[in-house]
């Protein structure tokens, strides 16, 4: 069985791609694909105009790669020695070299941490690293698998600030391979979900909020208990999800029902004390995809 | 996974293929092989018929013998668990009072070594026997009295120094060169029959010599009557010492771990 | 990239490995006694049995002291730099880890085999040369500069066409994910117990055998040109050693080639 099959995609420069999907579903093969590790049984693979199969070590001094679940960084020896080592590795001119780590230590706070030994830093503060070891070479390609995993929020939203600036700062064209939907809303501008070795949805960002993001969720709160009548929320083709003591929880077609529709009918139960209305969230969206509740192909924009 | 953190002497384990799959047994057969043309080259002129008292041919049977006992006597399983759950603080450990941990590791292992014995070593024997003659044992009897005593004898140097773990994190270096004696010293590698006199008698007082050293030269009839029940008393000796001694440690070794907070 | 700068990142992977290993210092010193311990414990023993016997195969025990000494030379230089990647490689492969050779540019096989290094492959390569001293004392070698020279494409040879054989048996891991059985067999098999005695004494068929796997060329045909032995068809085969090690290593090269190339990793 093909691990990808009639996959076609074309990313522009300083383009931010989410590359999703389940387990299984051929996202690591795309990225060896991408990077020259396996060759394409059909079709063809370009990458900075170079062909990663056949020019693999030219390619990968362009390219910079990040896994979130293995280490690149030597580990016993001091963080600063791994940037070094990336310096010789690529050939950096030592000028470059130092602008780049002056400006990446300094924004991501890891100047003290320049001699400690890798293996004592912390799963935030080795992330960090290797952020920095993934780019001190100016890449003009980043493929980042799985960058914020098992990280805290705190780590989380440093690195998602990180990457905002360097892509605005550098003009970065980058691959993000995420199970993190935190990390697609803050970095992507572009969405390209994987199922079974296809593509199944490619759109912006922006676009699949739109298309897949009307489902609103109405939480009503009211002064006492309300007379709920639950066969006129069902005749207004609504969703009651949720109905305990004072709080009633809607859902509805945000194209089709407006706010003050959906009030006309809930403000008759009774004196209305508090309401929220919630935008999906992103996992929901998501899941919907995922789920295949989207047609192969549809939705297909180069997207930006 | 960081290689730098595997002992030296772990390094073994990465050799441990599982037993009785035919490249296993392939790789004994060779070692079979290599040690017959090695001895019979040994034994080239007329005038070696016997050395150390000893013929070609029970040579050869010696050291055909000493491939196929390594394949169980070498065998560190007890050793290694009992490493590992001793300094992770494990439940196997925990769990079974000394007494019974060395009867129920010792039932295990037995376990292991069956499958070994029918699966390995009898099958390798099989192949072997086909280029290479392997005399019969002059005094079975005996030589299965003294096989057996070195088999328990065996397990009580694991256990003994897989006690000591509780003792000593450094006892993975102490380990491994009781497993280099269990090597050289034992008659495994070279028969002590070879040996100067001084040294041979050292070596023979020594437990490793039970394990391949006197129930070989049982086997060879290189050692008969007294001399053989001396053999396998001291074996047996060894046996004792070894085992209680294990179970002391072990004993002082959890009441140790436990005070310590374990 | 040029092989000048391969070549100087090479040894600055290998300073990092050096420096990696020498932090683990722990049991460092005891494990090289019991390494000598073991080495020099065989070589007694070795030397008791030549004591009773004379010869073997015709060789005197300062040939085969020689020998030895000759393999563990090489030994030692693989030990150092190839032991740690290549005996390991079944849990780089299986843990996808292995992954990380393969994005940086640098030809993945220079990354495999600068994991580690194990500085235990000292201790090989010094008593390598105790047992050459040991063998010159006994009158097994005479030294002529011819044959001073003759020493280091020996031993280089002798690395190379080490590291090519266990690499090739490592490759199998691509294949089936566990090399383990056929290493053990080569290795400790073939690479250790055969090699320690002239390959004469075996028949025919596993002599080939080490002459095709070329494990022969480490030290057994090389010893021809350095020892006083009866003349054989084999005896100046030694001198061919190098040209089998950059045929052996070719070869590997193209197998690792193709075996990395096919290798689909974990993960899809």
């Amino acid at each position: 069985m093909p691990a990808l099959d009639e996959v076609s995609l074309q990313i522009p420069r300083g383009q931010m791609l989410a590359y999703l999907g389940r387990n299984g579903a051929g996202k690591s093969t795309t990225i060896k694909l991408l990077t020259g590790i396996l060759r394409p049984t059909s079709g063809s693979v370009s990458v900075l105009g170079l062909e990663p199969y056949r020019q693999r070590l030219q390619l990968l001094r362009r390219v910079g790669v990040l896994f979130g679940q293995r280490s690149q960084l030597w580990w016993d020896l001091p963080l600063q020695d791994s940037f070094a080592a990336v310096r010789r590795i690529y050939d950096v001119s030592e000028a470059r070299y130092r602008e780049n780590l002056a400006e990446f230590t300094q924004v991501l706070g890891l100047s003290e941490l320049l001699p400690v030994p890798v293996r004592q830093l912390s799963l935030g503060q080795r992330m960090r690293g290797e952020l920095v070891a993934a780019l001190l070479f100016d890449p003009e390609v980043v493929f980042l698998d799985e960058p914020t995993i098992g990280l805290d929020v705190g780590a989380k939203e440093q690195i998602r600030k990180f990457l905002q600036r360097i892509r605005a700062e550098r003009r970065l064209t980058m691959v993000l391979t995420t199970h993190d939907l935190g990390d697609i809303e803050a970095l992507c501008d572009r969405v390209v979900v994987l199922d079974a070795g296809r593509i199944v949805y490619d759109a912006s960002f922006d676009r699949m909020m739109t298309d897949h993001g009307f489902i609103r969720t109405m939480t009503v709160s009211y002064e006492h208990v309300p007379t709920v009548r639950a066969a006129a929320v069902q005749a207004a083709g609504w969703d009651l999800v949720g109905n305990e003591a004072n709080r009633i929880v809607l859902r509805y077609d945000g194209r089709r029902t407006t706010v003050p529709q959906v009030l006309a009918v809930v403000g008759e139960f009774g004196p209305i004390a508090d309401l929220e209305v919630a935008v999906p969230r992103v996992e929901d969206v998501l899941r919907a995809l995922y789920l295949g509740g989207v047609e192969p192909g549809r939705g297909s924009e180069g997207g930006s | 996974m960081r290689y730098i953190a595997f002992a030296w002497a772990e390094w073994r384990t990465r050799l441990a293929y599982r037993a009785g799959t035919p490249l296993a047994v392939l790789a004994s057969v060779f070692t079979v092989y290599a040690m017959q043309a090695i001895w019979k080259a040994l034994y080239h002129s007329p005038e070696m018929v016997r050395v150390g008292g000893v013929t070609a041919s029970g040579a050869v049977s010696y050291m055909v013998l000493t491939r196929l006992f390594v394949l169980i006597m070498d065998d560190t399983w007890t050793l290694r668990l009992m490493m590992g759950d001793i300094r992770r603080g494990d439940v196997v450990t925990k769990l079974a009072r000394p007494v019974d941990l060395q009867g129920l590791l010792f039932a295990h292992t037995a376990g292991r070594h069956l499958h070994t014995f029918l699966f390995q070593l009898l099958p390798t024997l099989a192949v072997s026997l086909l280029f290479v003659r392997v005399g019969a044992p002059r005094e079975p009897l005996r030589f299965l009295v003294s096989l057996t005593a070195g088999y328990v004898l065996s397990f009580g140097i694991q256990f003994c120094v897989g006690a000591l773990t509780f003792f000593w994190t450094q006892v993975g270096s102490f380990a491994t060169l009781i497993r280099v004696l269990g090597t050289l010293a034992s008659g495994a590698f070279v028969p002590l029959w070879v040996l100067p006199r001084g040294v041979a008698t050292v070596l023979s007082l020594l437990p490793f010599a039970g394990m391949y050293s006197t129930p070989l030269d049982i086997y060879i009839g290189q050692v008969h009557g007294p001399a053989a029940l001396w053999g396998v008393a001291l074996q047996v000796g060894w046996a004792a010492v070894l085992w209680s001694g294990g179970r002391v440690l072990y004993q002082l070794g959890r009441q140790r771990a436990a005070y310590a907070g374990g | 990239m040029s092989g000048v700068r391969l070549w100087s990142v090479f040894w600055m992977l290998v300073r990092y490995n050096v420096r990696s290993s020498l932090m683990y210092r722990g049991n460092f010193v005891m494990q090289q006694v019991l390494t000598l311990v073991a080495q020099f414990g065989q070589l007694y023993l070795i030397a008791a049995v030549l004591a009773q016997f004379h010869l073997i195969g015709g060789w005197t025990f300062g040939d085969l002291a020689f020998l030895i000494g000759l393999r563990l030379l090489a030994h030692g230089i693989y030990v150092f730099f190839c032991w740690m990647a290549i005996t390991f490689v079944d849990s780089d492969l299986t843990s996808g880890a292995f992954i990380r050779h393969q994005v940086r540019p640098i030809p993945t096989l220079v990354l495999f085999l600068c994991q580690a290094t194990n500085l235990s492959g000292v201790t090989i390569f010094g008593s390598g040369i105790v047992m050459v001293i040991l063998a010159t004392a006994t009158g097994a070698v005479h030294w002529t500069l011819a044959r001073v020279g003759l020493l280091v494409p020996v031993v280089a040879a002798g690395v190379i066409i080490e590291m090519s054989v266990f690499l090739a048996v490592a490759c199998t891991a691509f294949w089936t994910g566990n090399s383990s059985p056929l290493f053990g067999v080569v290795y400790e098999t073939l690479g250790e117990q055969f090699l320690l005695y002239p390959l004469n004494i075996y028949n025919l068929t596993v002599q080939l055998l080490l002459t095709v796997v070329p494990l022969g060329f480490i030290s057994f045909y090389p010893a021809y040109s350095f020892l006083s032995l009866p003349a054989e068809p084999w005896s100046h085969w030694g001198l061919y050693s190098p040209l089998v090690a950059i045929a052996a290593f070719t070869l590997v090269w193209w197998l690792w080639r193709t075996s990395s190339g096919s290798y689909q990793g974990t993960g899809s």
